[in-house]
């Protein structure tokens, strides 16, 4: 919530000081004064003090008059002073009772982008000046960062602004200047739609929809941004998920191949992992489990044995020399048939790969004739019809070289490159995968042949030693094997941390996309419909009050997609829902944008919104519109602003007739000529 | 499987249509020529010019095609493709009088046409078609110029 309290404007000259002083209540607060006197200068001042001139379009000059920036006279006929310094100060409360002074120059020393702060109600009651604290506006980053002044102001509102899409793709706070609009209707433009005008420089998409849905705090808003986070969210997990797995891969792929780690997470991973680690030993795919097992049992069947002497060993050492030759003989045969494989599958692999490539540029340029069909006969009535421009022939062979054969349509085409396309893409998913698998054999009968030669090598050096000595062939195995296991250990620990980790992004993962399917899809809540109703009521309710006669005030209702005013028309015996600027009066425009505004800001007596209670109408006496109108508008306004909640006004309207309609249900401040007047310089700080 | 009667029946032949790789696309191609004459100086480029960024483009060379013309690699050698479908295209952009024949530096050349200036400007304008090949033609358009066409198809250069 934000409450005005003080407006204080001083412009000095050499000789002189100017400046004028406006208390505001809670309620309704009306300016009076004539044309032409500086009554829009004060309410732009508002502006200007609270940083947000750019509401009103993207120019940076200061949205002030001459009598504040360049020169200034007392009456009419009298000449001109130059200006020498002003500026402006605005005495501003929260809903917590916090009172802050904003002080911004217009012309003088400091940069007209600085803008103090002091804390207290130094304006409204002269007592001295409070802590102070400088902020910028206009720079990068003076809605985030610490000491740009609207990230200060929207925390005094107790406003937590939303993050929003912008046309470029990025994202940005909804900026205080987007907002404001919906607050302040500005005399120039301001009254020349129902909504708005919204800044358009922001870049801010469906930025009437945004400014809505903060200022009524709907909830599809908080949905969709929960909505952006969680599929953020998920989109992290997939990539860390396919991070870990591939490391997994690759270290699996040192030893062995991984089978049932899915490319993606799921549920069922979550709940259960499993992982199925395989080794290529001794001909055939083993679970590593199984190997780890078989080794480990080896070892203590070695370890159990009792040492025989070279004697004693020799024959059965003898055996074996000849039964690993052979089998070594077998394994390099086998290497070399892998290796052949392996070669042809990685001719096979590159083959696959450039027709994919072709497939895709096919595809791309056949959708890119698609588009470009869009631009119809531009290109020529060859290119749209297939007729020659010549001879008037068909010409759907298209560029084909051959007369005699008939080019697929275009849809057609594009079916047909998609459908190779992914014939060829799982060939070569395929393909990848018999790659890897067939390196993975490699490797191992790799192994296996380099252990096949170390026994060997031991055998042949044991039959040589002398007899009487100890057989080492067994505790060179007992060696070899404990070396093998403690790698295939190695590579388990691996895997199961890494198995862990995935089975931890799994359910992160699982979790999130059911919190996403339970998030409701962009759509207003139930909550949300009952608010857009009430205001839709309040609306008819202001508008059958201020005499609208353009439609029933029953006709109008709220697009649920923008929360515009539409009209509900009878369209061959079907209703439908209208836009209305054309149909309008523009005096009832005029009375629609009071209705409108001042709705909004009633809806905060029945429900939790982020409307901070001030509405400010420059002007509202526009397009001519009767004086009856407008009294009723003053009156309803009066009672609108109830529970703390402020209205200002500017009119030209007179005194006597504003004083005599609204008496002491508003604040009148009244000026007879100029609202800046010479001052005593003595009080002027 | 039940056996068709064969003999009793009536047949018919139906020419199946041929699948049509994109680039022989007319409306591909004459896109992409409007956008090579579009990005030419005064809209006008000789026939040979058309021909080398057409091969450039097709072949998805332009980026070698760049470095040749960059003059850092002098002794990179560039072998021109003549593309018959590509005069085809030529042919209709002239029928549909979107260009017209002319001379550019003693070459047989075209010149953008009203109708096909407005067509060059609408193919420039399309934001999701021709992405990469307009981006390709725009610098390629620039960096040929017509003494150059000479030095790539391989003239000597008059002294």
């Amino acid at each position: 919530m934000i409450q005005l309290r003080h407006l204080r404007l001083r412009s000095f000259t050499a000789t002189r000081a100017f400046g004028a002083d406006i208390p505001f209540e809670v309620g309704l607060n009306v300016v009076q004064a004539p044309n032409t006197s500086g009554k829009s200068t004060c309410l732009q001042a508002i502006i200007y003090a609270l940083g947000l001139e750019r509401s009103l379009g993207p120019q940076l000059t200061v949205p002030l008059p001459y009598a504040m920036r360049e020169q200034i006279h007392q009456f009419k006929e009298d000449p001109y002073d130059l200006v020498l310094q002003s500026y402006v100060e605005l005495e501003i409360a929260n809903a917590q009772g916090e009172i802050v002074v904003l002080h911004r120059d217009v012309v003088g020393d400091k940069s007209t982008k600085l803008i103090q702060t002091w804390n207290g109600p130094s304006l409204s009651s002269e007592i001295p000046r409070g802590k102070q604290r400088d902020y910028f506006v206009l720079d990068g980053g003076s809605a985030t960062n610490e000491s740009g002044f609207h990230a200060f102001l929207a925390q005094f509102l107790g406003w937590d602004l939303p993050i929003v899409a912008r046309y470029d793709g990025t994202e940005c706070p909804l900026y205080l200047e987007a907002i404001f609009p919906m607050l302040f209707v500005e005399q120039k433009r301001g009254w020349s739609a129902i909504q708005g005008p919204f800044p358009t420089f922001l870049r801010i998409q469906d930025v009437a929809r945004r400014v809505m849905e903060f200022l009524l705090d709907l909830e599809t808003a908080k949905n969709r941004r929960r909505r952006a986070e969680l599929r953020a969210a998920i989109s992290d997990l997939l990539g860390r998920w396919s991070d870990r797995r591939k490391s997994l891969e690759e270290a699996a792929a040192r030893v062995g191949r991984i089978r049932g780690l899915a490319v993606q997470p799921s549920a069922e991973f979550a709940a259960a992992p499993t992982l199925d680690l395989q080794l290529y030993y001794q001909g055939e795919w083993i679970r590593l489990a199984d190997v780890l097992q078989i080794a480990s049992g080896r070892v203590a069947e070695l370890e159990a044995s009792q040492v025989e002497s070279v004697e004693q060993a020799a024959p059965d050492v003898q055996a074996r020399l000849t039964d690993i030759r052979s089998q070594f003989d077998v394994l390099s045969a086998v290497l070399e048939a892998v290796r052949g494989e392996h070669s042809a599958e990685t001719q096979d692999n590159a083959a696959l790969e450039e027709r994919v490539a072709a497939l895709e540029t096919d595809l791309k340029r056949n959708q890119d004739a698609q588009k470009l069909q869009r631009l119809g006969s531009e290109l020529g009535r060859a290119a749209s019809e297939h007729v020659c421009p010549t001879c008037h022939q068909d010409v759907s062979n298209e560029l084909l070289p051959t007369v005699d054969s008939v080019g697929m349509a275009l849809d057609e085409n594009i079916v047909f490159v998609k459908s190779q396309l992914e014939l060829y893409r799982s060939a070569l998913l395929n393909s990848r995968e018999r790659l890897q698998e067939i390196a993975a054999r490699y490797r191992g009968s790799e192994r296996d042949l380099q252990d096949k030669q170390q026994q060997l090598r031991v055998l042949r050096q044991e039959l040589m030693r002398p007899s009487a000595s100890p057989s080492r062939a067994a505790i060179e195995e007992i060696v070899r094997l404990q070396a093998f296991i403690d790698r295939l250990e190695s590579i388990d620990e691996l895997a199961n941390s890494l198995l862990d980790e995935l089975r931890e992004i799994a359910s992160e993962w699982a979790l999130a996309t059911s919190n996403l399917r339970q998030h409701p899809v962009d759509e207003l809540t139930v909550a949300d419909k009952r608010k857009i109703e009430h205001l839709q009521t309040a609306i008819r309710r202001h508008l059958d009050i201020y005499g609208f006669r353009s439609f029933q005030p029953g006709e109008i209702s709220l697009s649920l997609d923008n929360f515009r005013p539409l009209v509900l028309r009878d369209d061959n015996g079907e209703t439908m829902e209208k836009e209305i600027y054309f149909e309008m009066s523009a005096s009832d425009a005029i009375r629609l944008k009071w209705a409108y505004y001042l709705a909004c800001m009633e809806l905060m007596r029945d429900y939790s919104v982020n409307h901070p209670g001030l509405t400010i109408f420059d002007e509202p006496g526009q397009q001519e519109v009767e004086s009856s109108s407008l009294f009723e508008f003053l009156r309803s306004a009066s009672q609108s602003a109830q529970n703390g909640q402020q209205v200002l006004v500017s009119t030209s309207e007179t005194y006597e007739t504003v004083n005599s309609l609204l008496g002491d249900r508003a604040n009148i401040v009244s000026f007879a000529g100029f609202i800046l007047q010479p001052i005593e310089t003595g009080s002027a700080n | 499987m039940a056996e068709i009667d064969i003999a009793n029946r009536r047949f018919s032949f139906r020419r199946r249509p041929v699948p049509v790789p994109g680039d022989l696309r007319i409306a591909w191609r004459v896109a992409l020529i409007m956008a090579m004459l579009g990005s030419s100086r005064a809209n006008r480029a000789s026939l040979a010019k058309l021909h080398i960024i057409n091969d450039a483009i097709r072949s998805s060379q332009h980026d070698r095609l760049k470095t040749i013309l960059s003059g850092t690699h002098a002794a990179v050698p560039w072998n021109l493709r003549v593309e018959p479908a590509f005069a085809r295209a030529v042919d209709f952009v002239v029928g549909e009088k979107m260009a017209t024949w002319t001379k550019a530096s003693g070459r047989a050349a075209l010149q953008l046409t009203k109708t096909g200036i407005d067509a060059a400007a609408a193919v420039m304008g399309v934001e999701d078609a021709l992405v990469e090949e307009r981006v390709a033609v725009a610098e390629l358009a620039k960096l040929i110029t017509e003494t150059r066409v000479g030095a790539l198809l391989g003239e000597k250069v008059r002294a």
